[in-house]
């Protein structure tokens, strides 16, 4: 949506068109008038903090929850672009959150499912640290560091900071013991639009255009 | 496709024992690090929380371009908006959003002397800063979801004088916000 794929108006060349905006950045090429107006209000859709479903009076803007990672698109990947991660230990900021991935079972003869893995039976694929006003987010996410502290042969001094991730107050129990945690940070957004507007081979089946 | 997915399963494994042994090792003695909802900031921002907890300056903000409420540094106000569709901006949010059942207003913001300044708020709404008809623009950000003592706040560069501060696409028709130095 971002890129602005679509059916294009003229004949620009493709990264023509000025970016002299930051908050709202050009198609990538010319639109015709209606599909124009669709992007705006896609774009529009993308900033918009989104309120609890039934909120009187909040019309389009109803839908939000009842659990949630963040009221609008825009939080994460501001402007577009790749989420902000964390600077030091607390809570997570929104743009970073904890897929969840469950392994199979010990034993079990199904092969994985490798494009589409299961996640936590309760929890789903992804947890939710907020809810609307009435319902209980599934947990919060602490991050820690673990300082390593070394030296290199010639004696000068290094640090890492080593991360783990405290998934606290999970309000609806423990997670299926054969969960993996994925910390993942909101991506840029930047031509996910041109690649979508890629056509597929005809008959493909599996894994997109690239994979 | 993950990267993760295309591991092998006892690569997998391994992965799940140093997951679940993190998370169970820290979830003992860390709880309390969860307990407060306004940690999750950026910076330093204990003026900003302390000027939240105190009584706030009662204000209702413009809806037409012009004169407009003073807002002072270092004082906090409870702002009452207006339904946006019934506000005419100086110039439109710089962000473009939807507004249905939105809030908005305007005022004015004294500032003394060139610097950078903080505008927080208890909700997290989109606000331009207008100075010389143009958009102030926007130093840095941070916000705390479930923190509205405040929200987030914003940083933007200032000269002295008197620009506008707008609000829009605001939930509630009460906001409360404050502006404050930042630290240098």
């Amino acid at each position: 949506m971002l890129c602005g794929a679509g059916p294009a108006l003229g004949a620009a060349p493709i990264g023509s068109m000025p970016n002299t905006d930051h908050r709202n950045q050009p198609t990538y090429l010319p639109l015709a008038v209606d599909v124009a107006a669709q992007y705006q209000l896609g774009h529009a859709v993308f900033n918009t903090n989104f309120l609890a479903a039934g909120t009187a009076g909040a019309g389009r803007r109803a839908g939000l929850g009842p659990i949630f990672n963040a009221p609008s698109c825009d939080e994460c990947h501001n402007e577009g672009a790749h989420g902000r991660g964390p600077i030091g230990e607390g809570q997570l900021p929104d743009a970073m959150v904890i897929q969840l991935e469950a392994l199979p079972a010990v034993g079990a003869t199904e092969p994985l499912d490798v494009s589409d893995p299961p996640g936590d039976p309760v929890y789903g694929r992804v947890l939710s640290p907020a809810a609307v006003e009435g319902f209980m987010p599934e947990g919060q996410v602490i991050l820690h560091y673990h300082i390593i502290q070394r030296t290199y042969p010639d004696g000068a001094a290094w640090t890492l900071r080593q991360p783990t991730y405290e998934l606290a107050h999970l309000n609806y129990g423990p997670l299926a013991t054969n969960i993996v945690i994925k910390p993942r940070l909101a991506p840029a957004l930047f031509g996910v639009g041109l690649l979508a507007a890629v056509p597929a081979r005809s008959g493909q089946v599996g894994p997109g255009r690239f994979g | 496709m993950t990267g993760e997915a295309r591991l092998g399963r006892k690569k997998l494994g391994w992965l799940a024992v140093v997951a679940c042994a993190a998370v169970a090792a820290s979830l003992a003695s860390r709880v309390a690090l969860a307990a407060d909802p306004c940690e999750g900031f950026a910076w330093n921002v204990a003026h900003e929380r302390a000027l939240f907890a105190s009584s706030p300056v009662a204000l209702t903000a413009a809806t037409v371009a012009g004169p407009a409420p003073s807002v002072e540094v270092d004082k906090f106000y409870e702002i009452t908006l207006t339904p946006q569709n019934k506000v005419s901006f100086v110039l439109a949010p710089e962000k473009k959003a939807l507004a249905d059942g939105a809030f908005a207003g305007m005022v004015t913001l004294h500032i003394p002397s060139p610097g950078k300044y903080r505008v927080s708020m208890s909700e997290g709404f989109w606000i331009d800063v207008i100075a010389a008809g143009k958009f102030a623009p926007t130093d840095d950000f941070t916000g705390a979801h479930e923190c509205h003592g405040p929200r987030k706040i914003v940083q933007y560069s200032l000269a002295a004088g008197n620009p506008t501060l707008q609000f829009s696409n605001t939930n509630s028709a009460t906001v409360r916000v404050t502006i404050t130095a930042a630290p240098k």
